[in-house]
C-alpha cells in the first residue's frame, strides 16, 4: 500500500509538474512577502524555523491581493493577460525584498528549517497521491467551488448568481492561480487543495516554539497535525475547499496577535503599525476565505483573555476554574454523543483516533503544570467551539442557525489537540530535565529519548491506519459520469432543464435542514455544462402519476441518473417508457427525456 | 532540560529522524524508478511491443476500456481511460467477420484522462479486435480482442435505497444553483409532508473504520 502511494505521487508529479511546480512557485513568492515583512518589524527576536512557519501560514495574503486586484482589472476590462503579468510582478517584488533582507543573520538553527522544509515537500509528495485517484474533486460542494472559480475567470461576461457567494477567498486565489498559469481549473482545485492541506499543520509551529523554546514540540506539533488524526486532511473529501483554506489563516491571524500583544512595548511605533495593519488584513482576508473562521478567530481572542485573568486569579482559585472548564467539556460531550446529528464530531478523535488523543490526553497534564495560562486558552477554545455547536443565531436571508456547524468543528478539533500535544511534550521535557538534571554525560536526555518515542508511536499509527486516497464515503462522480456529463454538454440543448437528485443537507442542531444539495454527479451538470438544473428527493417515486405531474409543471425536460451516491432509482424510470425516454445509457449512468407531459 | 531556544545542534536525533525518514523514502522510489528504467530498456534494438487493450480493472493499467453504451441515436459510445495529457489523440478501429469501423474520439472537457469514441453499434457477445491508432502517423496505441459486454441497461448502483417500493406522496423540486445557504428557491408541486418518511442520510461522512 505504502509503495503504491509513492508511485502514485509520482505519477501525478510527472502528469501534473508544471501545475505543481507553478503553484509551490507562487507560495513561496508570497511566503518571501510575509517572511520580509515579518523580519523588517521583528529582526531578530523570532528565530529561523518561527519566520518560515509564520510566513508559510501567511503566504496567502499578498496572493490574494494580487488577485483582488487582477479581479479589478479584469471587471473594468483593463487587462486580459493580468494574472501572469500580475505573478511576475509579486516575483520582482519578492526578489526585490528578498535582497534587501537577507544580508542581515538570523538567530536560529538552519537545521530546524531544513527539518520544516523537508517536512513539506515529504508532506506535498504524499499527498499527491490523493490527485491519482481523484476523477474529479470530491462530494457535491466541489461543483459548486468549480462553478465559481469558473466565473471569476470568465468575470468580464455575465455575472452570474453564484460569483455573489461570499467565500470568496478560495476562489478567488484558485482563480488566479489557474488563470496564471494557464491550467485546467479542475487539475488546479486538486493540486492546490492539497498544497494547501500541507500548509495548515506547519503554521502550529510557531506558537508552540515561541512559547515554549522547544523545537521539538513545534515539531511533535506538526506531526500531530498533519497525521494524528485524519481530520483535517479528510476534509478535502467533503470539498470544504474555503474551510480549509482559512485554517492556516486562522492560525496566522492569532499568532500574529500574539506577537502583537507580547512585543507591543519592545517595537517602535512603526513596526508596530505595520504589524496591526498585517493582522488586520490576515482578518479581514480570513472571514473573505469562511466566515465562520471570524467566529474562531473571536472563540479564541475570548479564550485567551479569560486565560490571562484566570491566571491572575489567587491560586486557590486556579483548581475551580480549570474544573469548570473540564466538566463543561465533558458535559458538552455528553450532549453532542446524544445529539443524532453531533454523532460523527468525535469519530476523527476518539473512536477513530483513540490512540494519539490518549498521548495527547496524557501530555496535557504536562502541559497544564508547565504552561498553565496556555493549556487553560486551549481548554477553554474546545469548549467554546463545543458550545456554540448549541448556540442559535438567526441571519437574515439564512434562517435559524448554530454559531457553528458540526463539519467545522469536526475538522477544526485538531488544532486546540496539537497545540495542547506540542505545548505537553515541551512540559515533559521540563519536568524529566529537572529530575536528571546531573545526568550531563549521556548523549541524549531522557525527555528527549521520550520525544522519539512519542513521535515513533504516532507515525506507527499513521503507518496502519491513515491513507491518503480520496475516501469511498464522499464520492459523487464515477467514470461512466464523466462521459455521461460531456455527452450532455454536447447533445442537450443549450436551453435544457436538467432533473438531478437531492437530499437534505442537516448539519445543525436544528430540527429544519439546511437546504437541499446534490445526491449525484448531478451536481456537476450544471457546472460542467452551463445547462440548468433542478433538485428532486433521490427517493422520490418515478412510477407515481404525481411525481410525473410535478415535473411538468417545472418543465422538467431531461432526468440525470448518476453512477454513484444517492441517485435516482433507474428501474422505476426504465419501466416508464410512456414517461421517460433512455437517451443515454451506460452501465452504469443514464439520461432520460421526459415525453410524458403532452 | 530539553531543547531550550534554537538547540538543534543538541538535537542530533532530529537530523537522523530525518534521514531515516528520506532513505525510507528513497528505497521505494528508487525500486519505482528502477522498475520503469528496466521497462524502457527492454524497448532498445526491439520493435517495441503493442500494448494490450482490455476492459479497466483495479491494477489501472492504461489505456483500457470502461465501458460501453447506446446514445438516443443508437449510436455506440465506447469510453476509454488513458494516461493522461500525455497520451496521444488517437482513433478506434473495430474489427468485425463483416469488415471493420472507425469511430471517432473526443476527450471528455476538462478531464484529459477520460476519451470517449462513437460510432456504429455491434453485438454483444461477440469477440471483436479492438485497435487504437494514434491520429499522427497511424501508430498502433494498443490492440486487444475481447466481447462487448455490459452495454444492456444496467441497474446503477444505488447508495441506500431504503425507500424502494415506498409510493412518495408528494413532490417537491428545486432550483439548484447555490452552496446550502438558503438561498435557492425551492419550487412546489405538492405540500411536502411535516417529516420525512425515509431516513437522511449524514451529511458530510466520516471514513469507514
Amino acid at each position: 500500500m505504502h509503495v503504491d502511494v509513492l508511485s502514485d505521487s509520482f505519477s501525478v508529479l510527472v502528469n501534473h509538474w508544471q501545475l505543481i511546480s507553478g503553484t509551490l512557485l507562487i507560495l513561496v513568492l508570497g511566503q518571501i512577502l510575509v517572511w520580509s515583512l515579518l523580519k523588517a518589524s521583528f529582526d531578530e527576536r523570532l528565530t529561523r524555523g518561527e519566520y518560515y512557519s509564520l510566513s508559510l501560514a501567511g503566504w496567502m495574503l499578498p496572493i490574494s491581493l494580487a488577485a483582488g486586484i487582477w479581479l479589478l482589472l479584469g471587471r473594468v476590462q483593463m487587462s486580459t493577460a493580468g494574472a501572469p503579468l500580475l505573478t511576475i510582478l509579486v516575483a520582482i517584488v519578492a526578489l526585490s525584498f528578498l535582497l534587501r533582507t537577507r544580508e542581515r543573520m538570523l538567530p536560529g538553527s538552519k537545521t530546524i528549517v531544513f527539518i520544516l522544509i523537508a517536512i513539506f515537500a515529504v508532506s506535498i509528495f504524499l499527498r499527491l497521491a490523493f490527485v491519482s485517484q481523484a476523477v474529479i474533486p470530491q462530494y457535491f460542494d466541489s461543483a459548486q467551488h468549480y462553478l465559481i472559480i469558473k466565473n471569476l475567470i470568465n468575470s468580464a461576461g455575465p455575472v452570474t448568481q453564484a460569483t455573489t457567494y461570499y467565500h470568496m477567498g478560495f476562489h478567488l486565489l484558485t482563480a488566479f492561480v489557474t488563470s496564471s498559469l494557464r491550467t485546467e481549473t479542475i487539475n488546479t482545485i486538486l493540486i492546490l487543495g492539497q498544497v494547501i492541506l500541507v500548509t495548515i499543520p506547519l503554521s502550529v509551529f510557531f506558537l508552540i516554539k515561541h512559547e515554549t523554546q522547544s523545537s521539538a514540540a513545534g515539531i511533535f506539533a506538526i506531526l500531530l497535525a498533519t497525521v494524528g488524526w485524519y481530520m483535517p486532511a479528510y476534509a478535502v473529501n467533503w470539498g470544504k475547499y474555503p474551510a480549509l483554506t482559512s485554517l492556516p489563516l486562522i492560525t496566522f491571524v492569532f499568532s500574529l496577535a500574539y506577537l502583537s500583544v507580547r512585543y507591543r512595548n519592545s517595537l517602535s511605533t512603526g513596526k508596530y503599525r505595520t504589524l496591526n495593519a498585517l493582522l488586520v488584513f490576515a482578518i479581514l482576508l480570513s472571514g473573505l476565505t469562511h466566515s465562520r473562521s471570524l467566529i474562531i478567530l473571536a472563540i479564541i481572542a475570548l479564550a485567551w483573555v479569560t486565560a490571562a485573568w484566570w491566571q491572575n486569579l489567587p491560586r486557590v482559585w486556579h483548581p475551580f476554574g480549570f474544573f469548570a472548564v473540564l466538566l463543561g467539556i465533558i458535559w458538552l460531550s455528553v450532549l453532542t454523543h446524544t445529539e443524532n446529528i453531533f454523532g460523527p464530531l468525535f469519530d476523527p478523535y476518539w473512536n477513530q483516533g483513540w490512540f494519539v488523543t490518549s498521548i495527547v490526553l496524557f501530555l496535557s497534564l504536562f502541559a497544564l503544570w508547565a504552561y498553565p495560562k496556555l493549556t487553560f486558552a486551549v481548554l477553554l477554545v474546545i469548549l467554546l467551539l463545543l458550545g456554540s455547536l448549541f448556540m442559535p443565531i438567526t441571519v437574515p436571508g439564512y434562517g435559524n442557525l448554530t454559531l457553528l456547524d458540526r463539519p467545522f468543528v469536526e475538522m477544526l478539533l485538531y488544532l486546540p489537540l496539537a497545540l495542547l500535544g506540542g505545548a505537553g511534550l515541551a512540559g515533559l521535557e521540563q519536568s524529566i530535565g529537572r529530575v536528571t538534571a546531573g545526568w550531563h554525560k549521556a548523549s541524549l536526555l531522557p525527555g528527549q529519548v521520550i520525544g522519539i518515542v512519542l513521535i515513533g508511536l504516532v507515525l506507527i499509527n499513521v503507518l496502519n491506519r491513515y491513507t491518503f486516497y480520496p475516501s469511498d464515503c464522499c464520492t459523487i462522480v464515477g467514470r461512466d459520469d464523466l462521459v455521461a456529463l460531456d455527452w450532455v454538454d454536447r447533445n442537450l440543448p443549450p436551453e435544457a432543464r436538467v432533473l438531478i437528485s437531492s437530499t437534505e443537507l442537516r448539519v445543525l442542531a436544528t430540527d429544519s435542514p439546511q437546504g437541499l444539495v446534490s445526491g449525484d454527479a448531478g451536481a456537476w451538470v450544471h457546472p460542467l455544462t452551463g445547462r440548468a438544473t433542478l433538485f428532486l428527493p433521490y427517493h422520490s417515486d418515478f412510477t407515481q402519476q404525481t411525481t410525473l405531474e410535478a415535473l411538468c409543471q417545472v418543465d422538467a425536460e431531461y432526468i440525470y441518473v448518476g453512477e454513484t451516491g444517492l441517485t435516482f432509482n433507474n428501474e422505476q424510470l426504465a419501466s416508464q417508457p410512456d414517461w421517460y425516454k433512455n437517451l443515454l445509457s451506460t452501465p452504469k449512468v443514464q439520461v432520460y427525456q421526459v415525453t410524458g407531459c403532452n | 532540560m530539553a531543547a531550550v531556544g534554537d538547540t538543534v545542534n543538541r538535537n542530533p536525533w532530529m537530523v537522523g529522524g530525518t534521514v531515516i525518514l528520506f532513505l525510507l523514502m528513497m528505497i521505494p522510489g528508487s525500486l519505482f524508478l528502477r522498475n520503469e528504467w528496466l521497462s524502457m530498456q527492454a524497448g532498445v534494438n526491439q520493435r517495441e511491443p503493442v500494448p494490450g487493450l482490455g476492459y479497466c480493472s483495479s491494477d489501472q493499467v492504461t489505456p483500457c476500456v470502461v465501458s460501453f453504451s447506446l446514445n438516443a441515436d443508437g449510436q455506440m459510445i465506447v469510453s476509454i481511460l488513458t494516461e493522461g495529457p500525455r497520451f496521444p489523440n488517437f482513433y478506434l478501429r473495430i474489427k468485425h467477420g463483416k469488415g471493420e469501423n472507425t469511430y471517432p474520439c473526443q476527450r471528455v472537457k476538462g478531464s484529459a484522462t477520460y476519451v470517449y469514441c462513437t460510432g456504429a453499434p455491434l453485438p454483444l457477445g461477440e469477440t471483436f479486435q479492438f485497435f487504437l491508432f494514434s491520429l499522427n502517423g497511424e501508430m498502433t496505441l494498443a490492440q486487444g480482442n475481447f466481447p462487448i459486454i455490459g452495454m444492456a441497461l444496467g441497474t446503477p448502483d444505488i447508495f441506500s435505497s431504503p425507500t424502494l417500493g415506498t409510493p412518495s406522496p408528494s413532490v417537491t423540486v428545486s432550483v439548484t444553483g447555490t452552496l446550502p445557504s438558503g438561498t435557492s428557491t425551492p419550487i412546489q408541486a405538492t405540500p411536502t409532508p411535516p417529516t420525512p418518511s425515509y431516513p437522511n442520510p449524514t451529511a458530510y461522512p466520516n471514513p469507514k473504520p
